[in-house]
């Protein structure tokens, strides 16, 4: 069987872009099957034999998450690829669509976990960069005062924490604003659609 | 109980009229297609949800299977049954309000 690897990115906020591009390239005859964030792998078969849908694995621990699994193939949605926290789900387009498109509960609820998750990986970032430039800093202040090495660190420690979390915030806050406003707008449509 | 007014969902409503009689997931999804002509289709993670949900509230119940490869089947309880009820209640007034003012001229069942 042909294969091939694409190189795309999408971010946290565009898992919607990432599964029409997926859905886009099975309608071409390339059907995804795996992923490691960037390179895309892709077996060609029939123009238009599968639909995608990318989700966020079922929230609980490891026995939910395959009793999920499980309920999905009892209904005929194939588990593709798992990356990360993300779940890649298809169905053969012969017997529909994997859900009515304008689902709006389904899409606000994937949304708000998208902006949780993003959230929770800035978190743990921000303790990462936190610790790393607090123990640089501690590490500095207890060797001899001006030799090089506590000044190497006390640099690295501050330039950890300025340039860490200024880069986070400018690369987190534009994607969580992004799914909190989309949010918004399903929930200004769900207040006259259900 | 906990069978106020409020509105349930289209796919919570349909989920349960399925479960009249024991059905599993996959055969919910495509009782529902059929029921409404192929307008709806609920997919499995929406399912799945409403599922766990309408078995914390006590209105469906999942029953007892026989073989490891056996799905697992979901019936109504007397509680579903009741909510299902008072949401038929609710939809009639919908229905009856609205033919009455398109329809009937009417206003709303209020004399200005």
């Amino acid at each position: 069987m042909k294969t091939k690897r694409c190189f795309n990115y999408f971010t946290i906020a565009d898992f919607e872009n990432e599964e029409r591009w997926l859905n886009a390239m099975s309608r071409r005859g390339w059907h995804f099957v795996s992923t490691n964030g960037l390179i895309y792998r892709f077996e060609q078969g029939r123009p238009g034999e599968y639909v995608y849908k990318i989700e966020l694995a079922a929230e609980g621990d490891a026995l939910r998450r395959a009793d999920y699994e499980r309920f999905l193939a009892e209904c005929g949605v194939e588990v593709v690829a798992h990356f990360k926290e993300w779940i890649f789900l298809r169905r053969r387009a012969a017997e529909g669509p994997i859900e009515t498109a304008d689902n709006r509960r389904a899409q606000l609820s994937l949304i708000n976990r998208a902006s949780g998750y993003a959230v929770d990986i800035l978190c743990r970032l921000l303790c990462v960069f936190a610790v790393l430039s607090v123990v640089a800093l501690v590490v500095a202040a207890l060797l001899p005062e001006g030799s090089a090495a506590a000044d190497a660190l006390d640099g690295f420690g501050i330039s950890v924490a300025v340039t860490g979390l200024a880069m986070l915030a400018l690369v987190f806050t534009p994607l969580i604003r992004r799914l909190r406003r989309r949010a918004g707008q399903l929930e200004r449509e769900m207040s006259v659609h259900e | 109980m906990g069978n106020s007014v409020t509105a349930l969902t289209e796919a919570v409503y349909y989920i349960l009229l399925s479960l009249v009689r024991p059905r599993h997931g996959y055969a919910i999804m495509q009782h529902v297609e059929a029921m409404s002509r192929g307008r709806l289709r609920i997919s499995a993670g929406t399912m799945y949800g409403a599922l766990s949900g309408l078995i914390d509230k006590g209105w469906i119940e999942p029953l007892e299977c026989d073989g490891e490869s056996r799905k697992k089947e979901y019936r109504i309880t007397a509680a579903g049954r009741e909510a299902l009820a008072c949401e038929l209640e609710r939809l009639r007034e919908l229905v009856e309000n609205g033919a009455a003012v398109l329809d009937g001229g009417d206003h709303g069942g209020q004399n200005m």
